[in-house]
């Protein structure tokens, strides 16, 4: 494997805690992009643990290239905290693996071994931040998809322009129950008055007759 | 699949702005049509999860060559249960 960080320390531990594993031979390292461009084709590694911010350009576009000039080369990408951004731009540059630095330990040894193997993998804090990122996604498509099937119908007839009184007898429910029921669907939708949400219940009726 | 195709030329898809749109469930699809192995995910540090999202982590085993798993490390309860409901084979492997 060749190792691309810019901190000798995080080579030196990285390289020490490898170098007790029989199956991996470290055949270089370096500190740069414009380094480890030259070097790593010259040695030929299965695997390049690359670093995702160099001093002189982005691990992500190293690994982009590197692979386009090596296709058999495996990147398993390393970084300081869980950037989903950073996790996309890597998978869409043919990263075999995110993980984050802070798991340096027998965590990163089965990583290079897993990635050597051809398989692929994600640490435990992005793939929090992953999932959280897919669930915030849904819910932008969705704006409605947030809240429960009792505010739904509350948004409703707020967007007929009824008011709690009305909705509450509407419902069968106390009129405080129908206030909380508002303020809650407007803390969902990030919205601050009722009228915000009368307009976007009105813009959803819209929508639905067009389609 | 756009994202995917871009993926396999190297380059991410503008949306029609002009900017790349990041939908992170395509990206997981894509980590997973990709791979030249099994795909390990860690679910450890997972605040949560929803039938939703366990629908998009089975999606992501359809997207998986045959020969290859989806495999869930330290997957909480929750996850086990709903995993257990689709009974799809070959389905995640949680360990």
């Amino acid at each position: 494997m060749f190792l691309v960080d810019d901190h000798e320390i995080v080579r030196r531990g990285v390289a020490d805690l490898l170098d007790g594993e029989p199956a991996i031979t470290i055949v270089g390292e370096a500190s740069s992009v414009a380094e480890a461009s030259i070097r790593i084709p010259a040695t030929e590694p299965d695997v390049a643990v690359l670093d995702v911010r160099l001093p002189d350009g982005s691990g992500v576009e190293l690994c982009r290239d590197l692979r386009s000039r090596l296709p058999r080369l495996r990147c398993l990408m390393l970084t300081s905290f869980a950037d989903d951004e950073a996790l996309f731009d890597a998978v869409m540059a043919g990263a075999a693996g995110f993980v984050l630095k802070q798991v340096l330990g027998a965590d990163l040894v089965s990583a290079v071994l897993r990635v050597g193997a051809g398989e692929s993998l994600i640490d435990a804090r992005t793939t929090a931040a992953l999932i959280a990122r897919i669930r915030r996604d849904r819910e932008r498509r969705d704006p409605l998809g947030a809240l429960s099937d009792q505010e739904k119908v509350v948004l409703e007839l707020v967007g007929q322009g009824l008011t709690n009184r009305q909705i509450a007898e509407r419902m069968f429910l106390a009129e405080k129950t129908v206030k909380n029921y508002v303020s809650h669907l407007l803390a969902k939708l990030g919205m601050q008055r009722r009228t915000q949400a009368a307009v976007l219940a009105a813009e959803l009726h819209e929508q639905e007759r067009q389609v | 699949m756009e994202l995917r195709a871009a993926a396999e030329r190297g380059e991410s898809p503008p949306d029609r702005r002009g900017r790349v749109e990041l939908d992170f469930e395509q990206l997981l699809l894509a980590l997973c049509s990709q791979a030249n192995g099994d795909v390990h995910l860690d679910l450890a540090e997972l605040d949560g999860v929803e039938l939703a999202e366990v629908v998009v982590l089975m999606r992501a085993c359809d997207n998986l060559a045959p020969e290859h798993r989806l495999v869930l490390h330290n997957a909480p309860e929750s996850v086990r249960r709903l995993v257990a409901l689709f009974e799809v084979t070959p389905g995640p492997l949680l360990i």
